[in-house]
């Protein structure tokens, strides 16, 4: 029952607004509307997953709640780091094991060769390791139990983020409706929704199917000529940012409906001039995550050796910058699936992030600020090939056909998509760089600047009838065709 | 409010780790404000904090500021 699905808007979302809303009207405390979201969490991980995700997803934590607890509430330092990394590893291995057993998947029992990934399980380890460094942090309170569970499988969230301090979403769910303009935040949380559904039915989904040509094409072993790589090229890298953008906009929008603000996730990263700038904006708060339990402490350790030793200026830019970039973006490639091309993808965005440094760390001579968009954005669209392509010799054909190189007497497949495709994605494309992103538009970001920048939402009229009309186009395309599912779900 | 004795101590080792001679701290000064703080440069500014005050900052400490203003409030729970 993805966001997308005529099921959630028309039947689980009014129903749970519903409980929601008596819950707050007539319910005493926060036990009771903190209850309805935990039972809605469940019933929505039910259906969208199966009784083996949220079987799954509950004992892991169960297994952290207890850890957690355990750890808030013990003195010793030594306990705690036991404690601690007992917690990591009882979130992480299930993870790691769903991930990567298909490189041992010849000698697993058959029952666990056949098992498939659960849902939302990666973003769940997430928010235990999360909660475990809550835990962890001097004077912590552990959420009671409804709480912790209420927040960790908050359904707005749960498949793919954004990610969020877990005793922060338990607090909110807590003491939502009691402290915040409730019909205020309805209609922020409308006004979200609507443009998230516009984004991913009408500006991502059209995309997906000249995408999906392209590179079965490429997967039968063709290449592709140069215009129609190009294409597929931008076609894709438009498609994948609609549809996670459209997501987070889904998301925040659920959220707000209940009184709950979630962090900002997606702010305009087509705009980005740097890669650093880029993955302050692309999925901001995974960033944010990585950055914290991966990059910050290697980088730390790294440095404060690197202050006793006083190395030579190239040694310590590699030991305090490079290596903790690339360790970092190995793992945020190894977490997004098995297999070589996502180990290429995040050792590309390593090195990346290691130019990008060494050009600031070196001074090296400023870019215009286009000059720096237009590396940025050949530089990401190009590594996506290995974030879509099957594996590395369907990567290797992409950047043959890219490079106007094809094999020796090997089909040349696939011609430029419909006229109304491009027209869809040069309109994306538009949006995407002339626009105020939603969190400026709904103004909970500092204003964009241009023309445009000013574009504010105000809960008026004129402004209820543009989300309708975006709702309407949404649902209609999602009525006619369908929706396929959000592709970060599958991580 | 910064503490001025703080300010005082904590403005050369800003300006020597961003190598911004007219950087002036406020409570709400961020990385968003100084555009050579980024990452790299934030851990270098405690590790440099560090050893200018004898204290250690966890990682954690380290990932949950947002401004100068919270650092001043980290180091004065930390007793400087």
């Amino acid at each position: 029952m993805p966001f997308n699905s005529l099921a959630f808007l028309s039947q689980f979302l009014p129903l749970f607004l519903a409980a929601f809303w008596l819950a707050g009207r007539f319910g005493t405390g926060r036990t009771v509307a903190t209850a309805v979201v935990l039972a809605a969490s469940l019933v929505f991980f039910q259906a969208a997953g199966g009784w083996y995700s949220l079987g799954i997803g509950l004992a892991s934590l169960s297994l952290t709640y207890l850890i957690g607890s355990r750890l808030c509430r013990s003195d010793g330092a030594g306990m705690r780091r036991v404690l601690f990394f007992a917690g990591l590893l009882s979130g992480l291995l299930p993870l790691i094991f769903f991930k990567y057993k298909f490189a041992f998947s010849q000698s697993l029992p058959g029952f666990w060769a056949d098992i498939g990934m659960p849902l939302a399980l990666s973003f769940l380890v997430f928010q235990q390791v999360t909660f475990l460094f809550e835990m962890n942090r001097d004077g912590a309170v552990c959420p009671r139990p409804l709480d912790y569970f209420a927040a960790v499988l908050f359904f707005p969230k749960l498949v793919c983020g954004p990610l969020t301090s877990v005793c922060d979403v338990a607090r909110q769910i807590g003491t939502s409706g009691g402290q915040r303009d409730a019909r205020r935040d309805l209609w922020i949380g409308a006004t979200y929704l609507s443009l998230g559904l516009f984004k991913k039915a009408v500006l991502s989904d059209p995309l997906r199917p000249a995408v999906d040509a392209v590179y079965s094409s490429l997967a039968a072993g063709a290449t592709l000529p140069m215009a129609e790589a190009w294409t597929g090229l931008l076609l894709f890298f438009l498609m994948l940012y609609f549809d996670f953008s459209g997501y987070t906009d889904i998301a925040i929008g659920l959220a707000r409906a209940c009184g709950i603000v979630l962090p900002g996730n997606f702010k305009s990263p087509l705009k980005a001039c740097s890669l650093a700038d880029f993955w302050s904006r692309w999925h901001a708060t995974l960033t944010k995550f990585l950055m914290g339990v991966i990059y910050n402490p290697l980088a730390l350790w790294r440095t404060r050796a690197s202050m006793r030793t006083r190395p030579g200026r190239l040694r310590m830019f590699f030991e305090t910058a490079a290596f903790p970039a690339v360790v970092t973006m190995l793992v945020s490639g190894i977490w997004h699936g098995g297999g070589w091309s996502f180990i290429i993808f995040g050792l590309l965005h390593g090195l990346g992030l290691t130019v990008n440094q060494a050009w600031r760390q070196f001074k090296a001579p400023r870019l215009p600020a286009v000059a720096g968009w237009a590396a940025t954005f050949v530089f990401v669209m190009v590594s996506l090939i290995f974030f879509r392509a099957a594996d590395v010799p369907t990567a290797a054909r992409m950047l043959a056909s890219l490079a106007g190189v094809g094999a020796e007497g090997a089909p040349r497949a696939a011609s430029l998509p419909d006229w109304r495709i491009l027209w869809v994605a040069a309109a994306a494309a538009a949006i995407a760089l002339g626009l105020p992103n939603s969190h400026q538009i709904m103004g909970e970001e500092k204003a964009a600047p241009g023309i445009l920048g000013g574009l504010r939402w105000a809960p008026t009229l004129p402004w209820a009838a543009g989300a309708l009309a975006c709702a309407v186009c949404a649902v209609a395309l999602l009525w006619r065709f369908g929706s396929p599912p959000f592709v970060y779900s599958a991580f | 409010m910064l503490d001025p004795q703080l300010t005082q101590k904590l403005t050369p080792i800003f300006q020597d780790v961003f190598d911004r001679d007219d950087l002036v701290l406020t409570p709400e000064l961020s990385s968003s404000d100084v555009e050579e703080w980024d990452s790299l440069s934030n851990i270098r500014l405690f590790v440099a904090i560090e050893q200018e005050f004898g204290v250690r900052f966890t990682t954690d400490e380290i990932t949950a500021l947002n401004n100068v203003g919270e650092l001043a409030d980290l180091m004065t729970r930390k007793g400087i």
